[in-house]
């Protein structure tokens, strides 16, 4: 399973649990059930490739950063990603995490569902485990 | 007393409860009906009591009626903090600063044009954006937009042209939040703030044509220029979109880093706050005006765009149609007032006391003596107009409800309800609906809101404000 929507869990909000093996995978699953949320991620043309350097001193601080990138690669330059290539790095400083996400612009053709405004602190949580990682995500919409 | 979700709380007046004290923190009150009452999630009893548990608190922390589960503190939540030992929480502000409603009305009549609602609506969401990825005809260089936000919506009437002079009198707070510093703005914000400006944004946001349905005190809602049965008004629900989003983004980000600094043991990250005396807090209250000020330049421009609409529907001058605003009010805020402090419930305390302190409001309208306080209903079963009363400035700092509160989760909304049948439904109720996708339009739903018949009962019967008017939507913009 790569995410499940909670539909009980918040009344006027989203609230996602995102898993992955390895925290390259988590990241390519959160990318995927954020534009997800928005739009069908299947529906989605791979037409522009964007490169993002992303740093935090740890996961959670990365995860966040991350989203928040999203968020405003979505209102200021209007794209929404499929899929992305991750690779993540870790020094002394906290994480790096070097991607290429390949999407396109928001045009009519791209059904909308609902669009995504912020990621709440409120509930957000990273877990690991033998099987891997989970992170819970309640996204303002 | 009664007890929910095993939250046992006491009646203290009609449509009033108070938690029993089983905890430590300040009082927990609630404005509802019974019915009301006993249908509050499990989280909304959890959320409240952990704001009850903030520090700094002055008097009761106060729950209304159309209150449901948010992040941190529930949706429908006020409370005050001590101007010298309070603190300030962006969370219980909320991400959508300043996030409210705008009413305007225009001396038409349902008859006259209910053949062009579908026209109007039809060019009101092209002029108006709504949705993802829609920009605003208002567009603005970087230092426009400073001086927009630091100067609120008289900047944009003088130095734009957009707006009536006549509008600012009929704004809380004349459309500018003193203290708005730009310079406490990331450039994220900015960024975003810039493309979306003058537009309406998505989720339950929206632009409504409604014709007045009852009138129930005809001498206040003749003041406030309504008329008569069948008048057509227009209301307007959406705040600081991005820009707002981002400063709330911001500075929790921030406070949550300094929080061993401010020596703060919270129950939810959401709430982290900071001291209003520290530089954090100054900060954030400079952008959060900033934002707030934002919001209301945006709904003046989504006005400037409505009367256009109407004028070239019509014909006539917007002045001629009398479209003037009866009030713009702001449902997530926090702001300096000085206010009597309910005298049972401050540290013991028996004699009122009057204190400069910073109210939160988190969807909840301020509702001051004879103020106009716009509830905005779903959009299948209409919205109200009512004034605030003395009883408020006792009670809750001077605060009402805001809408009419969800009781379904968007996900089981759109899992129940089907947009085109939804909007099938509603077009043969009279209502024409234009949204940006249907998957929107079934999250808002009536079936997903309480009956907001319940809500201005509870605030009425509470004594917090009175209804003046009734209206039932004709035609709607969603995003």
């Amino acid at each position: 399973m790569k995410w499940l929507v909670r539909d009980n869990q918040n009344i006027a909000d989203i609230l996602v649990e995102v898993y992955g093996r390895k925290e390259e995978e988590l990241f390519e699953n959160i990318l995927a059930a954020f534009t997800n949320i928005i739009t069908e991620v299947k529906k989605v043309k791979e037409e522009k490739e964007t490169p993002i350097k992303i740093t935090g001193k740890n996961l959670s601080t990365l995860i966040l950063n991350f989203i928040n990138q999203l968020i405003y690669l979505k209102d200021t330059s209007l794209l929404l990603f499929k899929w992305g290539v991750f690779n993540l790095t870790y020094t002394e400083k906290g994480y790096s995490l070097y991607s290429l996400l390949r999407g396109q612009k928001i045009s009519k053709d791209l059904p909308i569902k609902t669009d995504i405004k912020a990621l709440a602190l409120h509930k957000f949580k990273v877990e690991k485990n033998s099987k891997g990682y989970k992170v819970c995500l309640v996204f303002d919409i | 007393m009664v007890t929910i979700h095993n939250f046992k709380l006491n009646q203290i007046g009609e449509a009033e409860f108070e938690l029993e004290k089983d905890y430590k923190g300040a009082t927990l009150r609630f404005f509802a009906e019974e019915k009301l009452l006993t249908n509050l999630e499990e989280e909304v009893f959890l959320q409240a009591r952990n704001v009850a548990q903030l520090p700094g608190l002055v008097g009761p922390v106060l729950i209304m009626p159309d209150a449901h589960s948010g992040y941190g503190a529930p949706i429908g939540t006020v409370f005050a903090m001590g101007e010298e030992e309070g603190y300030v929480s962006p969370g219980a502000v909320g991400y959508d600063i300043n996030c409210g409603m705008r009413l305007i009305t225009t001396n038409l009549f349902y008859n006259e044009i209910k053949n062009q609602i579908e026209k109007l609506i039809n060019l009101l969401f092209e002029s108006v954006p709504a949705g993802v990825g829609r920009k605003g005809f208002l567009k603005v260089s970087r230092v426009e937009l400073k001086k927009l936000v630091e100067e609120g919506v008289s900047y944009l009437i003088k130095a734009k042209g957009i707006g009536w002079i006549k509008d600012l009198g009929r704004i809380e707070e004349q459309g500018r939040i003193s203290g708005a510093d730009f310079s406490y703005v990331s450039q994220e914000a900015i960024e975003r703030g810039l493309s979306q400006l003058a537009t309406l944004g998505s989720g339950n946001h929206y632009l409504e044509i409604q014709k007045v349905e009852k009138i129930f005190d005809q001498e206040t809602a003749e003041k406030l220029g309504i008329k008569q049965i069948n008048q057509i008004v227009v209301m307007v629900h959406c705040g600081s979109r991005g820009f707002g989003h981002q400063i709330c983004t911001d500075y929790l980000r921030t406070f949550e880093k300094h929080l061993t600094e401010f020596k703060l043991v919270l129950n939810d990250r959401q709430l982290v706050c900071a001291p209003i005396h520290s530089r954090f807090a100054g900060h954030y209250l400079s952008a959060m005006a900033a934002a707030a000020n934002f919001a209301f330049i945006n709904r003046e421009a989504i006005t400037h765009q409505i009367r256009g609409a109407f004028e070239k529907v019509t014909g006539m001058s917007a002045e001629e149609l009398e479209m003037d605003l009866v009030y713009d009010v702001s449902h997530n805020i926090a702001k300096f007032e000085e206010h009597i402090i309910p005298n049972d419930l401050y540290k013991n305390n028996t004699r009122p006391i009057k204190r400069n302190v910073l109210v939160h409001r988190k969807g909840a309208t301020r509702s001051y003596p004879n103020q106009p306080v716009i509830i905005g209903g779903s959009m299948e079963t209409g919205s109200y107009l009512l004034v605030g009363q003395k009883t408020a400035m006792e009670k809750s700092f001077g605060s009402t409800a805001h809408g009419s509160g969800r009781t379904m989760s968007r996900t089981k909304a759109k899992r129940i309800v089907h947009g085109q049948k939804l909007w099938e439904k509603m077009r043969s109720e009279g209502i024409y609906i234009k949204s940006a996708s249907w998957a929107g339009l079934a999250e808002e739903a009536g079936i997903a809101y309480k009956d907001i018949s319940n809500v201005v009962g509870s605030v009425s019967s509470a004594g917090l404000s009175k209804p003046v008017a009734y209206f039932r939507p004709v035609g709607n913009i969603k995003g």
